[in-house]
C-alpha cells in the first residue's frame, strides 16, 4: 500500500453487513422515539397551512399552483419534471422582486481568493463573497462584489476591478468581471436567467414540494443544467459553473417570493459537490455609497485591452504555440518590454519579474480548446530560477481590437 | 437530462420534508440509508463495534425525536456525521472519566448489557481498519476517517475539529504516514 489513493480505496472497500432482526429491533426503537416526539409536540410548533395559505390573493394563487403541481407528481414524484410549473412560480418571483430597493448577499464558493470571480474548483475551500446592490430605477443599478482577493464595484456607469494589492481593470456597465455571478447579483433577474437557460441551454427546471417551516411557507426549486461547450478536452472542466454539470437549489419564501437561500452542487462522478452557498440574504438595507467606488494605490498597473502595436503585424501572425513560445522567452530573457506585447498590462509588477524572470523553457506542447472558452490552451513546461518546474496551461485569447494573442491565465 | 435518479441532497430534502410532517416512511428511508456509513465511520473512530452501535443507536433516537427542530435548510448528511462525531467524542469523554474513577466505584457502574447478537459483521478489510486506526492518535483518527470515508474538505473538517486548516493538513500528512505503515505491517496489498 503505498498512495493515499490506495489507503482511500482501501477505505471505500471496508464495508459492513447488519444482522437483519437486529436492525429491525432498532429501528423499533427509533420508530418509538419519533412516535412519542410526535405525542408530545407543542400544537404551536405544527403547520397551520389553510390559514396561511388563504390571507392574500397572491398566496392563495400560489398555493392552488402548487397543489396542482403536487397532484400531477403524486405517486412518480422523481420521474417527472415539471418545467412549466417551476417557470410559473420563478415568474412570480421575478415580479414579486421588482419593487427591490436593494440586496445583500453574502455566499461562500469554493475558490481562490485572488482569482476571477468565476473559478471554482471542488478541492479548494470555501472563500467568502459579499455581494451589495442598489436598485436605483436604472436598468444597471449599483453594485459591489468583493472577496478576499478582488473587488469590482459598478458605479452606474462603469465598473472597476482592483486584484489586491494594485491591478486594476476598468470595464462597462456589463462587464464581464464577475461572470456568473452576474445574474447572481441581479436577484431581481435570476429567476428570469434561469428560465432563459432553460429555454436555451435545456437545463431543466423542478418545482419540488412546499413546505412549512417556523410559520412560514417555502418554495424550492431545483434547475438540473448540463456543462456548456465542448469538452474533449475537459481541462475547463468543473473549473466554473457553467462549466459543471451542476444542481442548483432555490428556495423562496412562498408568500414574498423573495429568494432565500441558494445552493450550487457540481455533479461528478464520484459525488455531489456544494461549489456555491448564499448564507445571508438581506433586502431594501440602507447601502453606504462609499461602497460603490474604489480608492485605488497609487502605484496601480492597469490591464486594458492591448493596442496595435508598430510592428502589429508580426504578432497578429504568431499562432498559440508561437504566442506561449515568444511569451517566455521574453521571461527567460528578462526583456519585459518584449513580455508586455503579450501581457496587456501598463507596467509589469516586481513581483512578476521576480517569478518569471531567468526561466527556463523545458517544453511547449500542442494548443487545445475546451469549454466555451473564446481562446486556446496552450500546454507548457518551464523551470524557475529557483530550480522549481511547473507544468500548466497557457490560456491565450485574440479576440481583441489588436487582434494578436495575449497571455489571458494559466501562468 | 432525466430526473429518474434523484440525487442524495434533493432525496434528503424531500426526506426531512415529510420526515417533519411524521412520516414513518421518510424515516425508515433515512435510517437505512444512513445507518451503515455512520456505523462503519463509529466503528474506525472508536475501534470498538459494541460502542459503535450504541452510538449509532442513540444517534437516530436523537435524530427522531428533533423531527420539530431539525431545519430543512442544512444538511441531513453533515448533520448525521456531526452527531456521530459528538456521539464518539462525548463516549470518549466519558471512558476517560470512568477511568478516572476508583476500582471500588467502578464496580458500581452499570456494565454494558450482554446483546443477543450484534446489529453488524465487518468486512475483513473493515477489521484491519479499525485494529490500524486504533494506532493513531484520536485528532487524526477523526480526519483521515472523514478524509477517506467522507471525501470531507479539509476546511469542513477544520470547522468541526476547531482548529486551522494547515493543522488538519499537518494531522492528516502524520496520521496517513502512520496509517500506512500500521496497513501495511498487517495487509499485503
Amino acid at each position: 500500500m503505498k498512495s493515499s489513493e490506495d489507503i482511500k480505496r482501501y477505505f471505500q472497500q471496508a464495508t459492513l453487513s447488519t444482522n437483519p432482526d437486529r436492525h429491525e429491533a432498532v429501528f423499533k426503537k427509533i420508530r418509538c422515539a419519533q412516535d412519542q416526539s410526535k405525542a408530545t409536540a407543542p400544537a404551536s410548533s405544527r403547520p397551520h397551512y389553510r390559514s396561511k395559505i388563504m390571507k392574500s390573493p397572491i398566496t392563495r394563487l400560489a398555493a392552488a399552483a402548487v397543489i396542482l403541481v403536487a397532484l400531477m407528481l403524486a405517486g412518480t414524484f422523481w420521474e417527472k419534471t415539471m418545467p412549466s410549473a417551476a417557470a410559473q412560480v420563478l415568474t412570480e418571483a421575478a415580479q414579486a422582486l421588482s419593487n427591490l430597493r436593494s440586496v445583500y448577499i453574502k455566499a461562500q464558493i469554493r475558490t481562490i481568493a485572488h482569482d476571477n470571480f468565476e473559478l471554482i474548483g471542488l478541492d479548494y475551500d470555501f472563500v467568502p463573497n459579499e455581494m451589495w446592490k442598489e436598485f436605483d430605477g436604472t436598468p444597471q443599478g449599483k453594485w459591489r462584489i468583493e472577496k478576499p482577493g478582488r473587488v469590482v464595484v459598478m458605479d452606474g456607469a462603469s465598473s472597476l476591478l482592483l486584484i489586491r494589492p494594485n491591478h486594476a481593470a476598468k470595464g462597462g456597465i456589463h462587464t464581464g468581471f464577475i461572470g456568473w455571478l452576474k445574474p447572481l447579483l441581479d436577484v431581481d433577474k435570476v429567476l428570469d436567467s434561469e428560465i432563459r437557460l432553460a429555454q436555451e441551454q435545456g437545463s431543466e427546471l423542478l418545482l419540488t414540494h412546499k413546505e412549512s417551516l417556523d410559520g412560514k411557507d417555502k418554495l424550492l426549486v431545483s434547475v438540473e443544467a448540463l456543462a456548456q461547450g465542448d469538452f474533449t478536452n475537459d481541462w475547463l472542466k468543473n473549473k466554473s459553473i457553467p462549466a459543471s454539470d451542476n444542481r442548483r437549489i432555490y428556495t423562496f419564501d412562498a408568500e414574498t417570493k423573495l429568494l432565500e437561500t441558494l445552493e450550487v452542487y457540481v455533479h461528478t462522478d464520484e459525488e455531489d459537490v456544494l461549489v456555491l452557498q448564499l448564507t445571508d440574504i438581506q433586502y431594501n438595507l440602507d447601502i453606504d455609497p462609499a461602497l460603490f467606488a474604489l480608492d485605488l494605490p497609487e502605484d496601480v498597473i492597469w490591464y486594458g485591452q492591448p493596442r496595435e502595436l508598430a510592428d502589429n503585424e508580426k504578432y497578429e501572425q504568431m499562432g498559440p504555440r508561437e504566442t506561449a513560445r515568444a511569451f517566455f522567452e521574453a521571461c527567460a530573457d528578462e526583456n519585459w518590454d518584449e513580455f508586455l506585447k503579450f501581457w496587456s498590462a501598463s507596467a509589469v509588477d516586481q513581483r512578476i519579474k521576480d517569478y518569471l524572470g531567468g526561466l527556463e523553457i523545458i517544453r511547449i506542447g500542442e494548443p487545445f480548446r475546451s469549454g466555451r472558452y473564446p481562446g486556446w490552451f496552450v500546454p507548457y513546461e518551464i523551470r524557475f530560477r529557483n530550480g522549481h518546474t511547473k507544468q500548466m496551461n497557457l490560456a491565450v485569447r485574440n479576440d481583441n481590437p489588436a487582434k494578436r494573442y495575449v497571455v489571458d491565465g494559466g501562468i | 437530462m432525466s430526473f429518474s435518479v434523484c440525487n442524495r441532497v434533493m432525496e434528503d430534502k424531500l426526506l426531512i420534508w415529510k420526515f417533519k410532517r411524521g412520516s414513518r416512511e421518510a424515516l425508515r428511508r433515512i435510517y437505512d440509508k444512513y445507518h451503515g456509513r455512520l456505523l462503519k465511520l463509529a466503528v474506525v473512530l472508536t475501534g470498538d463495534l459494541d460502542i459503535a452501535e450504541d452510538i449509532i443507536q442513540d444517534v437516530f433516537v436523537h435524530f427522531a425525536e428533533s423531527a420539530n427542530r431539525f431545519g430543512l435548510t442544512g444538511s441531513l448528511n453533515s448533520y448525521l456525521i456531526t452527531s456521530t462525531l459528538n456521539g464518539v467524542r462525548n463516549q470518549r469523554r466519558d471512558n476517560r472519566r470512568r477511568r478516572l474513577q476508583s476500582l471500588d466505584e467502578a464496580e458500581d457502574l452499570p456494565s454494558f448489557a450482554e446483546r443477543p447478537e450484534q446489529w453488524a459483521v465487518l468486512s475483513e478489510q473493515l477489521e484491519h481498519l479499525r485494529c490500524a486506526m486504533t494506532g493513531l492518535p484520536y485528532e487524526q483518527r477523526e480526519v483521515i476517517t472523514l478524509r477517506m470515508a467522507e471525501n470531507m474538505p479539509f476546511g469542513q473538517i477544520a470547522g468541526l475539529q476547531k482548529t486551522s486548516i494547515s493543522t488538519v493538513h499537518g494531522r492528516y500528512r502524520y496520521g496517513i504516514e502512520k496509517l500506512r505503515s500500521l496497513l501495511n505491517s498487517e495487509v499485503k496489498v
